[in-house]
């Protein structure tokens, strides 16, 4: 016989809980389940498959694939792969540390103003998004084109040459990764911000903290959830983003998301697709996890009570 | 012979009774005549439903992914064809019913990518090539202009295709544009890399954007297919497009059947209705690309037909080369593009 349980004031027995809480998480399982670990699996599974000759997928175990990211291809080793990697990587950080750097006083400087003025202000952040990722970028090659004022303006300073456009540069590239990612950082960095105790601020400045220490102990420590979360909301798409390189950047330089599209796309490599997927999926849990031990060690211990 | 004839028999039968049943193509968008739908109605009984694909690439992931039953007619670059029967994403066709395959040029038939005509006949053609501000260059167009950064003119594009780009590279070199040699293909990786580096090198494009760089004046020369090369000359007359005198591409767009066509007669109808040199003719003035239906010639605008960026000359013509499936060497040429895009 069940022995019975008191919760929340209903008499229950240990069976009846199980099956109400089951029942309630059980969209969330089957949601997860469905359109995320089986595609993963998915994924994965073709990760360790075979082109076929004329492109479709052979079910034949090999480590091909993996080797083959690694560097070993038909000419022997070559660092390309490794180099696409790393170039998405450090793009990616790039992109990361500069929407930050622009991010912070932007979510502090709509922090400070009137409350009825901040969703106006917040709402502008987010507006660009509203516009497609791929037209967004055309507005930029056109601003960057030629004819146009800022191109201009390099010329006559002497920084292009005489009838040249502004991009494909990298500047143009980082341009329109930051435009791009910018409210991603903004908005989870807001919120920190907004909520901030100012008294742990005077606390630090009554405590004769120099104006760093009050910045790092003061303000920093209480940003840091908010720090973190724009981070990995800006960090893990613009790993994966190839469009804006390929449209500033001329295109002369691969990424791992074209990488990734070539295969799928013209070259028909699906297995060989599939593993550098796998990896990108990978590398963002990597930074998912090195972000959540720093968040632990870095997380203000009064944040969690309040 | 009595089975096809009775099989011609019971079709058109078919073709009668069911009227109303539509012929699905799958193709890009604007690349037939809208007007012709009328036509094929008036002729056949059959209503034209036009489907939409934005790359070979989306169609191929279509077909492949249960799409077969979904379209009658696809329209694909003759490169693909190897890989579609191969998949069983195509049937044979049947050539009773398609007797306006006498009005097709004999350079469009029985070519490597579908030896016989089995599963396919030709839609379009054209070139891959170089559009340039004939002001700005000197001498004959010559792929050195876009792959050697000593004798580049000015800025320029490349195409932004590993078979196209590699294979002109290989041109250039002497070499053949389908190439299984290692060595060869990573001679034209490692030229195509030098020309990537030179400053200027505007980078890997698109043919639209390519085209829109010169038309702009950021680009004295760029690596274009001829249909944009077309568009581009027409917005600013002055501009030219040729075959460099090393030799270059030349891509067929080919009718084929789907393996699970649900409307098989229509589908037949349709190919055949599309090589009547009337409609060919009418098509061609639409869309503008070359029509390898001979037959309908002398129904093509003159301006169209004396363009030699459209219809190249004779001569031009004997230096063009079809790209092949590679099969397994493919997986060398993708190593070959990688390494080109990624140092």
């Amino acid at each position: 016989m069940a022995s019975h349980l008191v919760v929340d004031g209903y008499l229950t027995t240990r069976p009846r809980l199980y099956g109400r809480g089951g029942l309630l998480i059980a969209g969330a399982f089957l949601w997860m389940g469905l359109f995320l670990f089986a595609p993963l699996g998915g994924l994965a599974g073709l990760a360790f498959a075979q082109r076929g000759e004329y492109g479709g997928v052979e079910w034949i175990f090999s480590w091909a694939n993996l080797t083959r990211l690694a560097g070993w291809d038909e000419f022997g080793f070559s660092w390309s792969h490794l180099t696409i990697l790393w170039r998405s990587v450090w793009l990616a950080t790039v992109t990361t540390l500069l929407c930050l750097l622009l991010g912070f006083p932007m979510a502090f400087w709509i922090a400070a103003k009137r409350p009825a003025q901040r969703p106006l202000l917040l709402a502008l952040v987010m507006v660009p998004s509203c516009v497609n990722l791929v037209i967004r970028t055309y507005a930029w090659q056109q601003f960057l084109g030629s004819q146009m004022p800022a191109a201009w303006l390099a010329q006559s300073l002497g920084l292009v040459p005489e009838g040249a456009a502004l991009y494909p540069t990298v500047t143009a590239v980082y341009l329109g990764m930051v435009s791009c990612m910018l409210p991603f950082t903004v908005l989870p960095l807001y919120t920190s911000v907004e909520r901030l105790d100012w008294s742990l601020v005077e606390a630090a400045r009554d405590l004769h903290a120099g104006r760093w220490r009050t910045f790092r102990h003061g303000i920093l420590a209480q940003c840091m959830p908010g720090l973190l979360a724009a981070t990995i909301l800006t960090f893990i798409p613009a790993l994966g983003m190839f469009v804006i390189s390929d449209m500033l950047g001329g295109a002369k330089f691969l990424l791992v998301g074209n990488l990734i599209q070539q295969q799928f796309g013209s070259m028909n490599d699906w297995p060989f697709g599939a593993m550098a997927g796998l990896f990108l999926v990978l590398a963002s849990l990597v930074a998912l996890w090195g972000l959540r031990i720093v968040s632990e060690r870095e997380a203000p211990h009064h944040g969690a009570r309040r | 012979m009595r089975l096809t004839a009775i099989a011609a028999i019971l079709l058109s039968a078919a073709g009668l009774a069911a009227e109303d049943k539509p012929v699905r193509i799958f193709m890009y968008s604007e690349y037939i005549d809208p007007a012709l739908a009328e036509t094929f109605k008036a002729r056949t009984g059959y209503t034209l439903d036009v489907q939409l694909y934005e790359a070979q690439e989306e169609m191929i992931a279509k077909l492949q992914t249960g799409g077969t039953d979904q379209y009658d007619v696809l329209v694909a670059t003759g490169l693909l064809v190897k890989q579609m029967v191969a998949l069983k994403l195509v049937q044979p066709l049947d050539q009773a019913l398609i007797p306006n395959k006498a009005n097709v040029g004999k350079q469009f038939l029985d070519t490597a990518f579908d030896k016989g005509n089995t599963y396919s006949y030709p839609y379009f053609w054209g070139t891959s090539g170089l559009m340039y501000d004939p002001a700005k260059v000197q001498g004959e167009p010559t792929w050195a202009w876009v792959m050697d950064p000593a004798k580049a003119p000015g800025p320029f594009t490349l195409l932004d295709e590993a078979r196209t780009t590699l294979g002109s590279a290989l041109v250039w070199q002497g070499k053949s544009m389908n190439s299984r040699v290692p060595a060869e293909v990573k001679a034209a990786s490692e030229a195509v890399g030098a020309a990537k580096h030179s400053p200027k090198c505007l980078g890997f494009a698109g043919g639209v954007d390519g085209k829109n760089r010169v038309v702009g004046g950021e680009a004295v020369v760029a690596m274009v297919y001829n249909g944009d090369a077309a568009r581009g000359i027409a917005d600013k007359p002055g501009l030219q497009y040729a075959i460099p005198k090393e030799g270059a591409e030349i891509w067929c767009d080919l009718m084929l059947i789907s393996a699970k066509a649900p409307n098989k007669a229509g589908a037949h109808a349709l190919i055949n209705f599309l090589l009547d040199a009337e409609v060919a003719a009418q098509n061609a003035n639409f869309i503008q690309y070359a029509s390898p239906v001979e037959a309908a010639k002398p129904k093509i605008k003159p301006e169209l037909l004396n363009n030699p960026a459209i219809y190249p000359s004779a001569e031009v013509m004997k230096r063009l080369t079809y790209l092949e499936d590679l099969g397994k060497d493919s997986r060398m040429w993708d190593a070959a593009w990688t390494s080109v895009k990624s140092q």
